[in-house]
């Protein structure tokens, strides 16, 4: 009777520990401000195209964007537009065939580009190296199996890592483009894994000014 | 020894009460899958969409409509002109609500009534007259809607046949916040509802997703890959004074604020599956919100009573879970994804995927209660109430 009462008290400790501790235990997986790579600044020309420092031409707006790039990190460091700025779609016409070979595959629910395919980005920056006119939009893609904005994210995440890998390649930064569809655009239906690898993809589109 | 028995039993039986979901003040047995009893409701007199919108308000509510010696509350009335209504306690025959409703639609005066009785019995609002957002897809596009939350009166706010996500609603329902993809890439847009209006509140180079509109109606977090990772920004609510809540080298998505504005909980894959946090909405370092017994967390919404917070887990496939916003057990209530609370921290509308095809669903959270809208728009995703 004794044991058994103690047993009680010690499930009813443990019951009351778990339900009650919550946020009041010391954090855990407490993210730590790791350093960046260092991305060039956005650039006020881009290999002669017009910029136009509110993004682009066509929205339909009542008070013009201001633009407002005014960033406090911490200390109050000014951050600059870290990823350069988008290429006016109007400027440019778009080849998504060109370097449809070299189509990165990525890992369920990663975003770091594998050594196996490396070759593909590999590829793609000796393409830009022997265009300097061309531009180039890497597109980030996720199988269905996340939800919606989770894969947005993920996917702009694996965006990203490419063009980190393409500026440690030589490209320069002003040159490269992302853009996220999550699971909108998947390149084949389906629900196994054979469909969902190959939606897991980084896509290339060269961009060529029209002028 | 005795005595040890009684306080351990007091105690065990105490949480169990506190830590139970909000419940009426009625029986609170349980059901066989853990869900509360629905309360049990004779409706009589209503024809045609009056009774049509009653019955499915009630049904949502955690009523169930019962036979009369079934039922602990009986609700009789008219609508061959205007919508009657009397409420009566079948046990006490004490009179609860007579109530007559003039102006507006039949169904306007049917949600009325509705919201009255609800509130006479739960002793919480209604939530019958309220307005939901979400997107409807048209092939490769979207476009972003409002309707009544039953999803009548549907109403098309945008028709950019662009890529459309994340409708979020600023508080008094004035204007919404979505991502669109109109102008070539994700950016977010404010959008006046009663005159169409539309501004861009965020356009960076990367992605510009995810608003939520702070309670106070004063900011907006969002996320922004701009800074080379998708993380969590706080700016006004025009986009100027911005503020950078996280650095992580993975991505963040789907934030939401605490009811008080002082937090937001965001997912984050940083521990390498996505998991929630929560983070002061003035910038710090990101806690991890526990969610015992269930992985790959995203798509979470805080209760506007600041109690509890639902998710989606993916764990194979998509359900709904909520946790308390301190953190804790998560408890799985719904296969679906994407939820966002009603007004009353009871109840949840959220995506049920049936036949291939994306639908909105509403949740009674405590009896777990599910009822489909119809809505037959085709595929319907992220819905947002206004709150």
């Amino acid at each position: 009777m004794k044991s058994l009462t103690s047993l009680s008290m010690l499930l009813l400790a443990v019951f009351l520990a778990v339900g009650t501790a919550g946020c009041k235990k010391s954090p855990k997986n407490v993210t730590t401000i790791e350093g960046r790579r260092d991305i060039s600044p956005r650039p006020e020309n881009l290999n002669g195209l017009k910029v136009n420092t509110d993004g682009r031409n066509g929205v339909n707006s009542g008070t013009p964007f201001n633009g407002n790039d005014n960033v406090k990190i911490g200390s109050g460091n000014l951050d600059p537009s870290g990823l350069g700025s988008r290429p006016n779609p109007d400027d440019v016409t778009e080849d998504p065939l060109i370097l449809a070979s070299q189509t990165v595959s990525f890992e369920y629910d990663k975003s770091s580009v594998k050594s196996s395919e490396r070759s593909k980005v590999e590829a793609a920056a000796a393409y830009l190296k022997n265009e300097p006119r061309f531009l180039l939009k890497v597109e980030g893609h996720c199988d269905e199996r996340g939800t919606d904005e989770y894969n947005r994210a993920l996917g702009e995440r694996r965006a990203l890592s490419i063009r980190e890998y393409l500026l440690t390649l030589g490209v320069s930064a002003d040159r490269v483009t992302t853009i996220s569809y999550g699971k909108d655009r998947p390149a084949v239906q389906g629900h196994d894994e054979a469909a969902y690898s190959q939606n897991r993809r980084g896509a290339f589109v060269v961009l060529k000014p029209k002028q | 020894m005795s005595n040890h028995w009684t306080l351990l039993l007091t105690i065990w039986v105490g949480l169990a009460t506190v830590l139970r979901a909000q419940d009426p003040v009625i029986d609170i047995s349980n059901t066989a899958d853990g869900g509360v009893k629905q309360i049990p409701i004779f409706v009589a007199g209503y024809t045609g969409e009056v009774g049509q919108v009653l019955r499915f308000d009630l049904e949502v509510a955690g009523f169930k409509i019962v036979a009369e010696d079934s039922a602990q509350y009986s609700l009789s009335g008219r609508n061959e002109t205007e919508v009657e209504g009397r409420l009566t306690d079948r046990l006490s025959k004490a009179s609860l609500l007579a109530k007559r409703y003039t102006d507006a639609s039949p169904r306007t005066q049917a949600h009325a009534l509705a919201d009255d009785v609800i509130s006479a019995i739960l002793h919480t609002p209604g939530f019958c007259r309220t307005k939901i957002a979400f997107k409807t897809e048209h092939g490769s596009s979207g476009e972003i809607s409002i309707a009544d939350y039953d999803g009548h009166n549907v109403v098309e706010l945008t028709k950019d046949r662009a890529i459309v996500a994340a409708p979020a609603w600023a508080p008094g329902r004035r204007s919404l916040f979505y991502t669109s993809y109109r102008a070539g890439y994700p950016d977010i847009y404010s959008h006046v509802i009663a005159t169409g209006e539309r501004k861009p509140v965020a356009r960076y180079a990367g992605l510009n997703t995810s608003a939520a509109i702070s309670p106070d109606g004063r900011r907006i977090a969002m996320i922004l890959s701009k800074a080379g990772s998708p993380d969590l920004f706080v700016s006004d609510i025009d986009g100027s004074n911005l503020l950078q809540l996280t650095k992580t080298k993975e991505d963040e998505s789907s934030p939401c604020w605490s009811p008080d504005g002082s937090k937001i909980c965001v997912v984050s894959r940083l521990s390498g599956t996505p998991a929630l946090y929560t983070v002061s909405a003035r910038g710090g370092e990101m806690t991890r919100l526990r969610t015992a017994g269930v992985t790959r967390c995203t798509e979470p919404d805080w209760s506007p009573d600041g109690k509890t917070i639902v998710f989606t887990a993916q764990m194979g496939g998509f359900q709904i879970c909520i946790v308390p916003a301190t953190g804790g057990e998560a408890k799985l209530v719904a296969d679906g994804e994407d939820p966002s609370w009603a007004p009353n921290s009871r109840t949840v509308i959220f995506v049920r995927r049936t036949k291939g095809q994306r639908s909105l669903s509403l949740l009674d959270v405590p009896t777990k209660r599910v009822k489909n809208i119809p809505l037959n728009l085709g595929n319907c995703s992220q819905p947002a109430w206004a709150k």
